[in-house]
């Protein structure tokens, strides 16, 4: 049996586990794809832990409620990845309904760790991530989710298709289509980058 | 005006892959000469310069008190599961799945019949139809609009069991929709389509915000399996 085979068996074991009610078999099933999903999700919701912590909670929820729908066919971190994915959907009406990000809302991304930490990362650069990530959040979701998952996460072309569940073609149109619409936004609020 | 299909083509190659030197020299001096091309390249290249770089690190510890709560309320959701867990442990035979349908069916006529029956203003009936369960549900909200309205919002929101019927995914993925816009003078028909997808009674709710007043429906969709039955209320207007 291969390393993936004995991977996929173990979490059929738990999802078993979880569909009886077993938490810590739901827990360990998610803890790996947690961080990862985290990041997703503070960039889908423009940078607001609040946001983010919400809808990553909502969706963890359904998949524990849901559990018994997971066959096996796909791996564990797929199956949630679309609930994540699916749960964004549901949830844009609210969150465009809210302001993004506050003047002295200490729960931005600017307070986020960068991936090269250092003396040398200034405010400005922090403020910048920040505002960059508002102008993402203004994106409808697929364009936005396109973006974060190509442009800002840097995930693979074919796993972001695959977790969409759309063809290679397709996700690539819609990206160029994000694109554009985030380059526009961009124009538009060119006093955000000054 | 539209990028050149060529343009097109070779930005969607250039997703996942390093284009090859004629491609390259090709983008280069078309984009000189063709304006559409050259601001649909400069987009590119403006989202891609400011989104790459570490926006958003690829991992993040969730925030404290996250994993607490989702324990909570797991364990809130493994103490009292929903009905539906189990709904795949039972089995109905056809005459039985009839039985309980008709049951529902005289309980939500009882029930419609008492609440119509109180003193408060009631709802109105509006429309009622039956259809078969294989065919998704064409439905249309009307509104009689006596002058122009700047602005709408309506809200339709279904209940468990119900989806919108739709080739957008985005749209048959959400539990409800909301629609803003302006109302012509006399009749405003906004139109959806559901399909049931469990028998048993589900709700759609709707509702209207227009000014300082609430219009609101309650649709009704009783399903046996095999033929669907609507009935859609309008509740009295209200002041929100």
């Amino acid at each position: 049996m291969t390393g993936r085979e004995t991977r996929n068996s173990e979490q059929k074991e738990l999802a078993a586990r979880a569909a009886g009610g077993d938490i810590r078999a739901f827990e360990e099933l998610i803890m790996a794809e947690r961080p990862r999903l985290y990041s997703f999700a503070l960039a889908m919701s423009g940078g607001n832990h609040a946001d983010a912590a919400d809808v990553l909670q909502e969706a963890f929820i359904k998949a524990f409620v849901n559990i018994r729908r997971f066959r096996g066919d796909s791996s564990f971190g797929t199956w949630l990845w679309r609930i994540v994915h699916n749960e964004f959907l549901n949830y844009r009406v609210a969150l465009r309904s809210r302001p993004i990000r506050q003047e002295g809302d200490d729960e931005t991304v600017s307070r986020l760790p960068s991936d090269h930490p250092g003396p040398a990362e200034s405010l400005i650069a922090a403020e910048r991530r920040a505002k960059v990530l508002e102008l993402v959040a203004l994106l409808p979701p697929k364009y936005r989710e396109a973006i974060v998952m190509i442009d800002i996460r840097e995930q693979p072309y074919d796993e972001t298709a695959e977790l969409l569940g759309i063809s290679m073609s397709a996700l690539k149109t819609r990206l160029m289509r994000a694109r554009e619409k985030f380059s526009e936004l961009v124009r538009k609020r060119k006093e955000h980058f000054i | 005006m539209k990028p050149c299909e060529r343009t097109v083509q070779l930005v969607a190659a250039s997703m996942g892959r390093d284009l090859e030197r004629d491609e390259a020299l090709f983008l280069k001096e078309h984009a000189a000469v063709c304006p559409e091309c050259r601001a649909h390249l400069a987009a590119s290249d403006t989202a891609i310069g400011i989104l790459k770089g570490g926006l958003v690190p690829q991992e993040i510890d969730t925030p404290p008190l996250f994993n607490e709560r989702l324990r909570e309320r797991l364990r809130e959701r493994a103490g009292h599961p929903s009905w539906y867990r189990y709904l795949p442990q039972i089995r109905f035979r056809r005459f039985e799945l009839g039985f309980l349908a008709t049951l529902l069916l005289l309980a939500v006529g009882a029930v419609t019949f008492f609440y119509f029956h109180e003193d408060a203003p009631q709802p109105q009936l509006v429309t009622q139809k039956e259809v078969s369960t294989d065919t998704p549900l064409s439905i249309d909200l009307e509104y009689l609009a006596v002058h122009p309205i700047a602005e709408v919002t309506v809200t339709i929101e279904l209940d468990e069991g119900v989806v919108f019927h739709s080739d957008y995914r985005e749209i048959a993925d959400a539990r409800s929709h909301t629609w803003k816009g302006r109302f012509n003078e006399g009749i405003n028909s906004i139109p959806f389509m559901v399909t049931v997808e469990k028998p048993g009674i589900r709700e759609i709710r709707t509702r209207a915000d227009i000014g300082d007043w609430r219009h609101e429906h309650r649709i009704t969709l009783t399903s046996n399996g095999k033929m669907l039955t609507m009935a859609m209320y309008r509740l009295p207007k209200r002041r929100i």
